[in-house]
């Protein structure tokens, strides 16, 4: 349970994301007092809220990665080690069922979902919301009936419709009109979902639909099938259509992402963690190779909290936990780590000449920071540069974020990493 | 990077070129989700800016509707000050067009405060009668449904300075023992009993309490695009607090909201970016905020009594702009027996003065409707948070006694003070 004392919590996580927000909920499970602190809401809120582990991997996903890790050492799930892999997958699945908004996985055990997007492209995350894992399309046979509203800017369902006939997966498209607005165009998803909340206006969406269901297997809804209410939304729209209901991601803001960032706040702030999402970390207070405090950026003047240990999971240089300048110069702005870059000088190796290159850009595939198995980000020689700084998620080095199709896993992996070693909970195993 | 270059994109309206669009803001927005009137924070704030030149019209009129709550600033990873971007677009609409009746009548609270106290009785049930309220509603339109303070029928200051004629105190021996409080007008007026209880403690805790004359802080006026007045009553607080802030004596005070004006809005916002309007910042401390300080330093005692309850708190939007965490749940953890949870809200609806506004009322009440599910499932009688426009909203909302965390700090060393009975009570040892 969280409470000041002179010394200030046990663990300060700094980064809202992924990372962060899972650091927080193990170390509470542990019963550490915890201080999240960040400058805003992380990336769950502009992806698609599935958990993406090794995309690529054709069936068992965790013995491909398995054998990935062991063909790069330093790559960060060789570092995590890969039997924290399964055990922040279930942890992850244990405690989204638990605040409401659970996760689910293919019904082939072990394999990668194959959802589709909203252009009608086939994505292959482990996890997803459970609302996402009834539209997998492992073994579909049926038709499929995508639904969008009128004049909405976001989902064209007819255009996935015949992406997805040239991958041999038979689909409809159906138009209704949004729930209760005549101006669709403009709606962000997470105002329809909001609507979706609401029985009376989610009923004109079902009952426009009723004459459209006919042969249909499954119906494909925008994932803005309720915020507060989801659960009872889509299970509702599933018992009333008589289909199996799922929902496919969307523009940002992401709809599930914001479920599952607004319910694992208040399931700390219930812990009695804190939770300061709004001002950056802008200093670490370091005494003899330990960090003691981070000072917040805020009004008027900094302000310090304290604690004994620390995660960081700031993120990558997208995020914000790695910063750049035109001088191709790249820093780590809370302790000034060692930060990797892709080497060179300026920005020179940044660039390629085609713009989706294979395996990705080498500054993504590149720059972050190198750690060791204990998640202690390193100096040049190889030796942990703080003792009780712990870094996770994107803020590594030696994954490419962006083709890998392993971010989402790397965060929960690492994260559960860091903790561990953090609150010394692995304290007999050797490294 | 020149230092000169550096201060241009720290100036709040070019961090708007900061903004990805990745709509978290929009996301976050407690009013957007809840009416089609509002577009959303992103597209009137930083998407809006770029149509924007400096002095000429705001394209936008939405952003009336903007509440100015700031969680689209809060909740932004890459910096953007996206609530002050929108409330300064809303200050030139207001230039532009002129400010209602409404909107300058409660842009100036402060003054109906002060002028209505020797009417206390008459203006208390005057205001709780249903025909004046619905003729303050079709009339100028502030909602009926409001949640309205209740005169106190006498003003802090007043019996300040009583105080002070009865009993005078030997001066201090060094600055380091002085402390300034910022009452605020809803303290003078409304609800002086807190501010008799944050002399109280300042004083139990030996510090030499000074109150210097003040103004309203401003942000009433502010929120309602009014910056000639919000700046005028900032230039003056300024006066009055600079010196203080010179000789580095804390400023403290007990509503939340004056201390993020004064700490933040009144560069961030009203662009007084001078030497003093910093000084005057970097000294001014929330009062919670205070206590956890000293209590980082070691020079808070903890002799509390216990108090044994479980009580939900509210961090009230303008609370969670200062980035100080959550001082008050730091500092009540330290009473032996009291357990605060933080409820889980961005922002209780009312806003300064946008509940109170009719058309708006509604969204105020849904907006806040998170915080009276919570406060009902935990069946809590007492609800505590820090800025009083949110406690008054919250008790209209739920039923439920709201007080300032500094009532049960005063519990907990055993302080009382006079016209004043503690709702919740500590266990006298």
């Amino acid at each position: 349970m969280t409470k000041t004392t002179q010394t200030g919590s046990d663990v300060i996580v700094i980064g809202a994301g992924l990372a962060g927000l899972t650091a927080a909920v193990h170390a509470v499970q542990t019963g550490a007092t915890v201080r999240l602190i960040a400058q805003g809401w992380g990336q769950q809120i502009v992806t698609p809220g599935w958990i993406s582990v090794c995309d690529r991997a054709k069936d068992d996903v965790i013995a491909e990665l398995r054998g990935y890790a062991a063909l790069h050492p330093a790559h960060p799930y060789a570092l995590a080690g890969d039997e924290g892999m399964i055990d922040c997958l279930e942890r992850f699945r244990a405690i989204t069922k638990a605040i409401g908004v659970p996760y689910g996985a293919c019904v082939k055990a072990g394999h990668n979902l194959r959802l589709t997007t909203l252009l009608g492209a086939i994505q292959t995350p482990l996890l997803a919301p459970a609302s996402m894992v009834s539209g997998d399309l492992t073994g579909v046979t049926g038709e499929i009936l995508l639904v969008s509203f009128t004049g909405w800017r976001d989902f064209y369902p007819a255009l996935a419709a015949s992406n997805l006939a040239k991958q041999g997966i038979t689909a409809r498209a159906v138009l209704v009109d949004a729930p209760g607005a005549p101006q669709a165009w403009d709606l962000w998803p997470v105002e329809l979902a909001r609507r979706f909340d609401d029985p009376a206006l989610r009923q004109r969406v079902i009952d426009q639909l009723r004459p459209h269901v006919q042969n249909a297997a499954k119906i494909g809804f925008p994932a803005v099938v309720g915020l507060e209410q989801h659960v009872e939304a889509l299970a509702d729209c599933t018992q009333q259509l008589e289909r199996p209901c799922f929902e496919i991601a969307t523009l940002p803001p992401s709809v599930p992402g914001t479920r599952l960032s607004n319910r694992l706040r208040r399931w700390l702030l219930r812990q009695r963690a804190r939770v300061q999402i709004g001002h950056p970390v802008v200093h670490g207070i370091v005494e003899n190779r330990r960090c003691v405090g981070v000072d917040v950026g805020a009004l008027g003047h900094t302000n310090p909290f304290y604690a004994d240990q620390f995660i960081l999971a700031t993120g990558g240089l997208y995020n914000g936990g790695i910063q750049s300048d035109e001088s191709g110069r790249l820093w780590e702005p809370i302790f000034d780590l060692p930060v990797k870059g892709p080497g060179g000088t300026g920005r020179e190796k940044w660039y390629h000449a085609n713009l989706l290159v294979h395996r990705g850009h080498a500054v993504h595939r590149h720059t972050g920071l190198r750690v060791n198995t204990r998640m202690q980000p390193l100096d040049a020689d190889g030796a942990p540069v703080l003792d009780n700084v712990y870094a996770a998620g994107h803020l590594l080095t030696g994954f490419n974020p962006l083709t890998d199709g392993c971010a989402e896993g790397i965060a929960l992996a690492t994260a559960l990493k860091a903790v561990q070693v953090a609150l010394a909970l692995e304290a007999q195993k050797s490294y | 990077m020149t230092d000169n270059a550096q201060h241009l994109i720290d100036l709040t309206a070019f961090t708007a070129d900061h903004c990805l669009k990745c709509n978290i803001c929009t996301a976050a927005c407690p009013v957007a989700s809840i009416t089609p009137l509002f577009p959303g924070p992103k597209t009137v704030g930083p998407q809006a800016q770029r149509m924007r030149l400096p002095g000429a019209p705001s394209p936008d009129h939405s952003i009336d509707y903007c509440s100015g709550c700031g969680i689209c600033t809060l909740v932004c990873p890459h910096g953007v000050r996206v609530m002050e971007i929108n409330t300064q677009a809303k200050a030139q609409m207001t230039a532009t067009h002129g400010i209602s009746l409404r909107n300058w009548f409660l842009s100036r609270n402060e003054r109906w405060g002060r002028l209505g106290t020797p009417f206390a009785p008459l203006i208390n049930f005057g205001l709780r009668l249903w025909l004046a309220r619905w003729f303050a509603e079709k009339a100028v339109k502030i909602s009926a449904r409001a949640p309205l303070p209740r005169w106190a029928g006498y003003t802090f200051r007043g019996w300040w300075k009583k105080q002070v004629r009865q009993h005078p105190r030997p001066a201090p021996a060094s600055d380091a023992q002085r402390v300034v409080y910022f009452h605020g007008c809803s303290t003078n007026t409304y609800e002086p009993h807190i501010g008799k209880l944050a002399v109280a403690v300042l004083e139990h805790l030996g510090l030499y309490v000074e109150i210097p004359p003040q103004t309203c802080c401003g942000l009433p006026a502010q929120s309602n695009g009014d910056f000639k007045a919000a700046r005028r009553y900032a230039r003056k607080n300024i006066a009055f607090l600079v010196d203080y802030a010179r000789r580095g004596i804390p400023i403290v005070g007990t509503s939340a909201s004056c201390m993020t004006a004064i700490k933040g809005d009144y560069q961030h916002v009203l662009g007084l970016d001078d030497p003093d309007a910093q000084l005057v910042a970097e000294h001014t401390y929330d009062f919670m905020e205070f206590l956890a300080k000293l209590h980082r330093e070691g020079k808070l005692p903890t002799d509390f009594h216990p108090i044994e309850r479980e009580l939900p708190y509210h961090a009230p939007c303008q609370l969670k702009a200062h980035g100080m965490g959550r001082p008050a749940l730091d500092v009540l953890d330290l009473i032996p027996g009291l357990r605060c949870w933080e409820i889980d809200a961005d922002c209780c609806g009312i806003a300064g003065t946008y509940g109170f506004k009719a058309e708006k009322r509604a969204i105020a009440e849904t907006v806040g409707k998170p915080i009276a599910e919570q406060v009902e499932a935990a069946s809590a009688e007492v609800v505590v948070c820090d800025t009083e426009t949110c406690r008054w909203q919250i008790t209209s909302l739920t039923n439920a006694t709201t007080i300032h965390p500094v009532e049960l700090v005063a519990q907990a060393y055993g302080l009382t003070v006079d016209r004043y009975t503690p709702p919740v009570t500590a266990r006298q040892m």
